[in-house]
């Protein structure tokens, strides 16, 4: 099982109006949202803050930050009247190395630059004040190619995330990208400041509803639209990189800190917690992956195993039983008032053997038709072979079914009566 | 005061390639050849501006883009390190430049005299853009006459092509009446390219000629026709074929600074003279001038 070495991940605004001296009420909320992720930052094991910025893009290939330390002053173009923004990185040289290696062997041509002089992105200037003033941590900053489209960048998400568990330091992952992004393009008081329109503050809450039932899947196929229809800064393809640098964990959390205008363009602050490492899946379909299914769909393991696990194309399942999903007990069993067993319908057992057996094969796009081998154990071989004999056979026949060998046992872990144990293959 | 002046307007796009192939001692990376049609286009450009006695250089550059309105410099003069974030490894140009900070206020305020949104940009910490100062450089390389840089506005991007057209002639419309009333000669520079796909990688040796070509057939026909229509001083023509020409070549022209400087002339019916085409990196780019020594009433202005 890998380590989780995501601390946690962000999504946070930069646009330079947060460094303003003076801020609208507006403002004020962002910058608090953005102290809180920095106090949870400075508080996590995190030794490194991995940036990725909608604010910076490159042509040739992808670009990353290979200087130890990157310091000077930079004047945003369009809000060069906010003032001059300072900013200092310490760059950790070897995750930039891993970054260009692991994007390089996706297939883009990755670089690490190291150039005095070359201009940061105010994303992430804005990004790093807020956060890591005094560049406590280290800093990656990865930029992503004009050219990419959705698949790509959830695809240079995934390099990264390689990058970071060849690194093995626990990593903050901050991405900094607006929602809507139809600026005001006239003059205006910060303090009336709002959304854009009603369409785009809709899309917005849309997005984040989304991005707070953790269904980063679907925000990432409505990225296009979204776009489309409420100028997402730079169509929202900074939500794919974030989606590729958690593919293989399931998000424990979500939280939207913040949600805000900034000159009519939509501003958010979210979390986004990876599960923690007890739970931490490796990607189903992958070389030795295991999947473990959550309690709703099948029974939950009663001891320190997998629900399966795969190697190269067969997919091996633990020894599974009738019992029923989410702790509710056995299937067909009676009980005395004492809390005794008193009869079981081995036919009901049978039938909730092989519904549990479906719902693991299930996570693999796989159906019972992909099982190549079946050991049953029965507790009582005597009473109960022909009832399973039977019902078993509504599931496979001679010609087209599994290997199967059955054996009486003396008892079962749970007071069932019957477990199968199961090999599919992955075809 | 005499009548100020445009003794020319030129098409000067701005890949950095060029500066680093003519090894400017400005830039800290020197290459030793390549893209010379487009460098000796330049060349015979700065011949011909050389007899105009130009006295200011005005660039509009797309990559200085702008939200709330269209911004000029009003510094004195700002001094720095110009890095390309695209091409680092071949931009990184030391560059010192002075303004002509009046005539820049004059064209804020006539633009707003057309009803645009305008600023002034006076923080001595801004960075030009490494696309004013390629073309400020190739047009001129000993940075001995004052400038004025103007922002492109973001309107084609975030409105539309035709959106961002009206702005952009609005703007070269206040432009000219500035420099009229500033009794300067005058010299635009339109710093785009044409087609603008590049390829996403790049050759082993940089200027390695033998990878150089246009990034696809369609473009290069494109963009040999926009030519023949500025050789046959069809600008009018030009500039409403301009959206379908963008469309369909991704044409950096979209951000404005070609219409403006159209514009400015006051959409000109005398051929303009091609110094050079060729393709950096696969993006089609051409030096065109337009000259007031062919105008003489030429002009429908
Ligand atoms: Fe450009």
């Amino acid at each position: 099982m890998s380590k989780q070495l995501i601390t946690a991940l962000y999504m946070v605004p930069g646009l330079p109006h947060l460094l303003a001296a003076e801020q609208s009420p507006q403002g004020e909320e962002l910058r608090q949202a953005y102290g809180r992720v920095g106090k949870e930052i400075a508080a996590s094991e995190a030794e490194v803050i991995l940036y990725f910025s909608s604010q910076w893009f490159s042509v040739l290939g992808t670009m990353v930050q290979g200087r130890r330390e990157i310091s000077g002053k930079q004047v945003d173009g369009n809000w060069h009247h906010l003032g001059t923004l300072p900013y200092h990185f310490i760059i950790d040289t070897s995750l930039a190395e891993l970054c260009c290696q692991e994007i390089s062997a996706s297939g883009v041509p990755a670089k690490l630059i190291d150039y005095q002089g070359f201009p940061v992105d105010t994303g992430c200037i804005v990004a790093q004040t807020l956060l890591n003033p005094d560049a406590r941590l280290a800093s990656a900053i990865v930029s992503f190619n004009i050219y990419s489209n959705e698949a790509a960048m959830v695809a240079l998400g995934e390099a990264c995330r390689q990058a970071v568990e060849q690194h093995g330091k626990k990593v903050a992952v901050v991405v900094v990208s607006g929602l809507s992004q139809h600026f005001f393009t006239e003059p205006m008081d910060p303090r009336a400041d709002a959304i854009y329109s009603a369409g785009d503050d809709q899309w917005n809450r849309r997005i984040l509803d989304l991005m707070e039932q953790g269904k980063l899947d679907e925000v990432v196929a409505l990225c296009p639209e979204f776009a489309q229809e409420a100028a997402a800064d730079l169509g929202f393809k900074a939500i794919c990189w974030l989606r590729g640098m958690c593919a293989a964990n399931p998000l424990a959390s979500a939280a939207v800190y913040s949600y805000q205008a900034i000159w009519g363009t939509g501003a958010g602050v979210c979390k986004f917690t990876l599960a923690p490492e007890a739970q931490l899946l490796a990607k189903p379909r992958e070389l030795g992956a295991i999947v473990v299914l959550d309690g709703t769909k099948a029974p939950a393991p009663v001891g320190a195993y997998p629900h399966a696990r795969r190697v190269g194309n067969q997919l091996f399942l633990s020894g599974i039983g009738p019992r029923l999903p989410e702790g509710r007990g056995i299937a067909g069993v009676e009980w005395d008032e004492e809390g005794k067993l008193v009869a079981y319908d081995i036919s009901l057992q049978v039938r909730q053997v092989f519904a549990n057996i479906a719902a693991i094969l299930e996570e693999f796009s796989l159906g019972l038709d992909a099982i190549v081998d079946v050991q049953v154990f029965l507790t009582a071989m005597k009473n109960d072979f022909a009832d399973f004999n039977r019902v078993y056979a509504e599931y496979f026949d001679l010609q087209t079914g599994p290997t199967r060998t059955t054996v009486e046992v003396g008892a079962l872990p749970t007071p069932i009566a019957v477990e199968f144990k199961v090999i599919a293959e992955i075809r | 005061m005499a009548r100020g002046k445009i003794v020319a307007g030129i098409l000067a796009p701005h890949p950095p390639h060029l500066v680093y192939a003519e090894a400017a001692p400005q830039n800290e990376v020197h290459g030793s050849c390549g893209w010379e049609s487009l460098r000796w286009g330049y060349a015979a450009c700065r011949e011909r501006l050389r007899a105009l006695q130009a006295e200011v250089l005005l660039v509009h550059s797309p990559h200085w883009q702008t939200i709330v309105g269209h911004h000029v410099i009003a510094v004195d003069t700002l001094k720095g390190l110009a890095v390309d974030p695209i091409f680092p490894h071949i931009f990184r140009y030391h560059y010192e430049v002075n303004f002509e900070v009046a005539l820049a206020k004059k064209i804020a305020e006539e633009a707003r005299v057309e009803g645009l949104t305008t600023a002034l940009m006076t923080n001595p910490d801004f960075c030009l853009d490494y696309g004013s100062v390629t073309s400020l450089h190739m047009v001129n390389p000993q940075w001995d006459l004052p400038v004025v840089v103007l922002s492109a506005n973001n309107s084609p991007y975030y409105f539309s092509t035709t959106k961002g057209m009206e702005e952009m002639t609005k703007l070269g419309v206040a432009t000219r009446r500035a420099i009229e009333q500033s009794g300067k000669r005058c010299v635009l520079l339109a710093s785009n390219s044409l087609s603008h796909r590049h390829f996403t990688e790049e050759p082993a040796v940089i200027e390695d000629m033998s990878a150089e070509r246009i990034y696809q057939h369609s473009h290069y026909q494109w963009d040999m026709k926009v030519l023949a229509m500025m050789r046959a001083g069809r600008a009018q023509e030009l500039l409403e074929l301009l959206p379908h020409y963008i469309e369909e070549t991704a044409a950096e022209v979209k951000a404005g600074a070609l219409t403006w400087m159209l514009a400015a002339l006051g959409v000109p019916t005398y051929g303009a003279e091609v110094h050079g085409y060729g393709t950096v990196i696969g993006t089609g780019n051409a030096v065109v001038g337009w000259y007031e020594d062919v105008e003489q009433g030429a002009s429908n202005v």
